[in-house]
């Protein structure tokens, strides 16, 4: 199995239980997100300290350019963070799924006109495309969450619609149709479990650089109110503060890779899984 | 054979960098100025982005100059002049000796043909046109006299004609080139000749050996510089570092965290400039609650520790700002400094006063009803006080205020930091940060604000009449005042300094009476230069540096 070198790290870590170590990251981040009003050493909103304050006993991970505890930033921060992404996410794969498996397994006109009206999204960079929608809609975390979506949503259905078109001509979906399946069944019942490994690996990876172009939109000053703590605009505000107080990184962005490496490593190892389960 | 095409590849990109930009056929010594913005048009009869002074303040010659130091009008293209009593026309007298760089000669007619071109509204201007205020047309009396009437006397003529917008170009290059392009092909009088401006890459300049007829404060330095490419960097975080690293040898609007640092290394130097015109300021909504109040809007005042913003934002690098107008600016008036110092008390009694008495669960102040205050009116009926006032008791109305900020000159930083001092006595601020300035008058057309930054830069006060006259285009406080008109209208019609100086310190109290701004920092633009450039110095507006008196003192070999 070939592995993205970024995820050595995991894969050996997992090979232990591949389910068990990113199912208990995500549980971690997760729950910490949650938990932040109860957690949270400070309000994260609140000027508590001197700015760029390295990391003391007060407060664990320094202070960031203003004056706030960075710790706490980070745990409210998970809040907006995300809910942008499963928001976006959700805008990928919902209707992603819906139009590329119609497109795959009708073929035809359906087929050409759906795909075409992906094809002309997939010509701009998604970031692009991501930037004109949020410039239609206006600054705010809906905002980013609905521009992000709309710009990863072509990529994944045209990957449903491959995996869809490649399954279609399967010698148990022929058996199907023979026996008199209809074609709504078909596809709930032998195309999605068939192509769903595929689809959430890919899932995982829209999860992944939703997650990136969201903080760059936040980033931009897409993201409405700035005192919102939010990782893409704490890593934003670290990098003007990286000469003086170069810590100041490291939680937003450990925040997010951690994030993104865990559900990589889940959706591959579940997909390992239903290989297997076949 | 794959890894030879890569090889092959690899090589050609090589070369292509290799090769040598027109920049560096032209003389020596060479430096590289960074320039913070890439401005949408660089023609400046046109566009009005400050950034494009910067290369073409020295491309150009204006017809008066001022003193950097004194402020006083100085011969520029004109030698002399003489203004009317009624202030109605002005009558220039031209050098005789003045070249273009394409070497058509300079004369009466080059005025005139500038000034026609600025005036057509087939051009577009954005801003020179503005600057020309009440100009009624030219009559040119001789070859080298000509006289400029005005249909209203409009005092900040003469500091109009001495900027760069109002810089003489050559009639032979307007006429060879149209709107669109003679921006890439620019000849003025200038000590310094464009060579050639790449968009969002370069604009390189060279020195006019024939300059012969610049203002006393322009001084040949020992080492002069030859050739100026100017780069775009954009992003703030990277000026400091480019210009470490010797990719610039100076740059503007460096961050105050890295100015800090730069200040520690004995081979950069940096140069703080005072910008004069309207500081760093958050104009208040008088006709949106609960800002329409004077008491509130005062109240926010004492509430902002000021000094602590400019201790944490700005790293002590800028003044407070307590006015309309920074001390840098003609006529500012200095009775309005360390008004509504920082004090809390004060901020508190006065939003009691106006009805924010109690405090809700959240520690936010709210007003009980009852007071004389009306419900927010939804599709313009006027809400029925008498309807729930049991349920209107419980709630009250709490101080909730929202600001809206661009996202650059680290505005956002600020908003934060006032919004959690704020915060402390109760008062919830919240913050919508827009992507740019289009977004920025999109947000003040909806009226949905109390507090929104704007500011702009000038040496002149006649700038506040754009912001607080009654229908003015950036009038974003919502303020009518007949008087506070009068004081800004008449400041630009009156010719004598005293009068104006009595009529623009009366806008500035009045402006800070009716506390109409939150003004916090008067702007300083941080620029950082290598210690081997010499002379550096910026003209009478700050933003514009005198390139001509630049030297760079040869490296040192030991």
């Amino acid at each position: 199995m070939r592995l993205p070198p970024g995820d050595v790290f995991v894969f050996v870590v997992s090979r232990t239980d591949r389910l068990k170590v990113p199912l208990a990251v995500l549980a971690t981040i997760i729950l910490a997100t949650t938990l932040a009003p109860v957690i949270a050493p400070y309000d994260p909103m609140a000027i508590t300290g001197e700015p760029y304050q390295p990391p003391t006993r007060e407060h664990l991970f320094g202070t960031d350019t203003l004056g706030r505890d960075v710790l706490s930033r980070t745990l409210f921060g998970g809040q907006q963070s995300l809910s942008i992404v499963l928001i976006g996410v959700a805008i990928i794969i919902l209707p992603g799924t819906v139009l590329g498996m119609s497109a795959g397994f009708y073929g035809q006109w359906t087929d050409r006109l759906l795909m075409a009206s992906m094809d002309i999204l997939l010509a701009f960079p998604n970031l692009l495309l991501a930037l004109v929608i949020i410039t239609l809609l206006g600054s705010g975390g809906w905002q980013i969450a609905i521009a992000v979506g709309i710009a990863g949503l072509p990529a994944y259905a045209r990957i449903a619609r491959t995996a869809t078109a490649t399954t279609r001509n399967a010698l148990y979906i022929d058996a199907a149709r023979a026996i008199g399946v209809r074609s709504d069944r078909l596809l709930s019942h032998h195309l999605l479990p068939n192509v769903l490994p595929l689809l959430l690996s890919f899932a995982a990876v829209s999860l992944s650089w939703t997650m990136l172009n969201s903080a760059a939109l936040a980033f931009l000053g897409f993201g409405g109110d700035p005192s919102v703590p939010n990782w893409g605009v704490m890593l934003a505000e670290a990098r003007y503060a990286f000469r003086v107080a170069p810590w100041m990184s490291i939680p937003p962005g450990l925040a997010i890779t951690a994030t993104v490496m865990a559900v990589n490593r889940l959706a591959d190892a579940s997909q390992e899984r239903f290989r297997n389960r076949t | 054979m794959r890894y030879l095409v890569a090889c092959a590849l690899i090589l050609s990109l090589l070369l292509a960098a290799c090769v040598p930009s027109s920049a560096s056929k032209l003389p020596e010594p060479r430096i590289v100025y960074g320039l913070s913005l890439m401005p949408s048009g660089f023609d400046p009869h046109i566009n009005a982005s400050a950034e494009l002074g910067i290369p073409l303040r020295s491309v150009y010659d204006t017809l008066v100059y001022r003193d950097p130091a004194t402020g006083d009008y100085v011969p520029g293209l004109a030698t002399e002049w003489q203004i009317t009593a009624d202030g109605l026309s002005y009558t220039f007298t031209l050098r005789r000796d003045v070249k273009f760089h394409d070497g058509t000669q300079f004369n009466a007619d080059a005025v005139g043909t500038n000034i026609d071109r600025i005036m057509v509204p087939e051009t577009g201007s954005q801003k020179a046109r503005f600057m020309l205020g009440p100009l009624a047309g030219y009559e040119i009396l001789d070859n080298y006299t000509i006289r400029l009437n005005l249909s209203q006397p409009y005092a900040p003529l003469l500091d109009s004609l001495s900027q760069v917008y109002l810089g003489i170009a050559s009639p032979r290059a307007l006429a060879e080139y149209d709107n669109a392009t003679y921006q890439f092909h620019q000849v003025g009088t200038g000590p310094y000749k464009m060579v050639e401006y790449v968009p969002g890459n370069r604009l390189v300049l060279t020195r006019n050996p024939d300059y012969a007829w610049g203002p006393p404060f322009y001084v040949m330095p020992a080492n002069p510089v030859q050739t100026i490419e100017f780069r775009f960097l954009e992003d703030p975080p990277t000026r400091a570092l480019a210009l470490e690293s010797g990719e610039v040898q100076i740059v503007g609007e460096i961050l105050p965290v890295d100015a800090q640092l730069l200040s520690g290394n004995p081979g950069l130097r940096l140069y703080p400039v005072p910008i004069p015109g309207q500081p760093l300021q958050f104009m208040m909504n008088t006709s949106r609650f609960p800002t329409d109040s004077d008491a509130v809007r005062q109240a926010l005042l004492f509430a902002t520790n000021r000094a602590a913003i400019v201790d944490t934002v700005f790293q002590q690098f800028s003044p407070v700002a307590y006015g309309p107008l920074s001390p840098s600016t003609d006529y500012y008036y200095d009775q309005v400094a360390n008004s509504y110092s920082y004090n809390i008390e004060q901020a508190q009694s006065l939003l009691s006063a106006a009805g924010f008495t109690q405090t809700n669960s959240n520690g936010i102040l709210f007003a009980p009803t009852g007071l004389d205050i009306p419900p927010t009116p939804v599709g313009g009926s006027v809400g029925d006080l008498t309807a729930t006032p049991a349920a209107a008791q419980i709630t009250g109305i709490p101080l909730e205020l929202t600001m809206v900020v661009p996202p650059w000159g680290l505005v956002p930083q600020v908003a934060q930091v006032i919004q959690s001092q704020w915060r402390e006595i109760g008062i919830d601020l919240k913050i919508e940060q827009v992507a740019g300035l289009n977004q920025l008058r999109e947000a003040a057309e909806t009226g949905r604000y109390n507090l929104i930054a704007m500011n702009s830069p000038g040496r002149d006060p006649s700038l506040l009449e754009q912001y607080f006259v009654t229908n003015a285009p950036f009038n974003w406080t919502g303020y009518s005042d007949l008087e506070l008109d009068a004081y800004l209208q008449e400041g630009s019609r009156q010719i004598d300094s005293q009068m104006r100086g009595a009529l623009y310190g009366a806008a500035q109290t009045r402006i800070m009476e009716r506390a109409l701004i939150l003004p916090v920092r008067d702007y300083v633009n941080l620029n950082g230069a290598t210690a081997r450039l010499e002379g550096v110095a910026f003209d009478a507006q700050g933003w514009f540096p005198i390139l001509y008196n630049f030297g760079l003192t040869p490296e040192d070999r030991n």
